[in-house]
């Protein structure tokens, strides 16, 4: 099954799909304090290589998403799109080693969300359906919620917090 | 498109404590292991605006059941799965909780469903994800959809 996933994510990402076919805005994420990476990048979001060969990685997270279809909740809900997917897929990557796994839901939109809950820090990245991020970051009872640029300090902070609970 | 705090009205005669029931289905339920524990961000996202027309409603919410009157129309949360499929679970939560996350709670009742209300956003265009969250986080399991 997961070999099915896989492969899967692996044909979503070929170059023969646009995966934003317009135009979206991502941007760059201090990760752990380590690098800043453009990993929310629509233009930069074919899936890495190495995602085809991880088996508990991105993949494997974003399988049972592949199977969503329209309507999948009942109340109207786009399935996800291979651009967010592709997207999303990026950033579990470069994130695999740095940060707890996340949960991984599918929006009612067509986007993905990637969630991180903890006792000091909740940090919710959703993908959109044309790559569009937003972020809600919570520290303490500070809570934030809007585009991932506008969010980019708050979020590096969360990524870093959530890095040393790993 | 209008403001959903704009258009509806948060029903004041819905007390705090009167219990509110989304359906959820594995996708957007939090298990741990096998065991539903509550809904996930996603069951409370508001819907699409592109969708409004079809809707006929004229803002952005989500759909819920309110519990007195799912009584009062001699029906059950297991009589909802019974009726939306075997795949879907119900979770509840107060209308209390709801308006601590800034929501609204309005009736809504439709030909086939008496009991039919919405969860709408008091503040700005449509729930934020942390908005979402805080609904889904006060939310139980009535009924348990299956396991993935």
């Amino acid at each position: 099954m997961t070999g099915v996933m896989l492969s899967r994510v692996s044909a979503m990402s070929e170059a023969e799909i646009d995966p934003f076919p317009s135009s979206g805005s991502g941007g760059a994420v201090l990760l752990s304090g380590v690098e800043v990476a453009s990993v929310l990048d629509p233009a930069e979001s074919m899936l890495p290589a190495d995602s085809r060969r991880e088996g508990v990685g991105a993949g494997s997270l974003l399988g049972p998403l592949l199977d969503l279809d329209a309507n999948w909740d009942g109340y109207g809900a786009l399935a996800p799109s291979p651009g967010a997917l592709s997207l999303a897929a990026k950033f579990l990557n470069s994130a695999r080693d740095r940060l707890p796994v996340p949960d991984v839901m599918a929006s009612v939109a067509g986007g993905v969300i990637l969630e991180w809950e903890s006792s000091d820090v909740d940090l919710i990245l959703e993908v959109g359906p044309l790559g569009a991020v937003t972020a809600h970051v919570r520290r303490g009872d500070l809570a934030e919620d809007g585009m991932l640029a506008e969010l980019e300090p708050a979020v590096a902070e969360a990524i870093g917090v959530l890095a040393a609970l790993r | 498109v209008p403001l959903p705090g704009e258009v509806y009205s948060d029903d004041q005669t819905i007390p705090n404590d009167e219990l509110i029931y989304r359906m959820v289905i594995p996708s957007n339920t939090k298990f741990d292991g096998d065991v539903a524990v509550r809904a996930q961000t996603n069951a409370f996202q508001d819907r699409r605006v592109e969708e409004l027309e079809e809707l006929g409603v004229p803002a952005v919410a989500v759909s819920v059941y309110l519990a007195s009157e799912m009584v009062k129309a001699g029906s059950s949360p297991a009589a909802l799965v019974d009726r939306w499929g075997s795949r879907y679970g119900v979770v509840s939560l107060t209308a209390g909780a709801a308006r601590d996350a800034g929501q609204g709670i309005v009736r809504w009742p439709k030909e086939d469903d008496p009991a039919h209300g919405m969860i709408f956003v008091l503040e700005g265009e449509k729930k934020t994800n942390g908005q979402s969250k805080a609904l889904a986080r006060s939310s139980t399991i009535v009924v348990a959809p299956p396991p993935q």
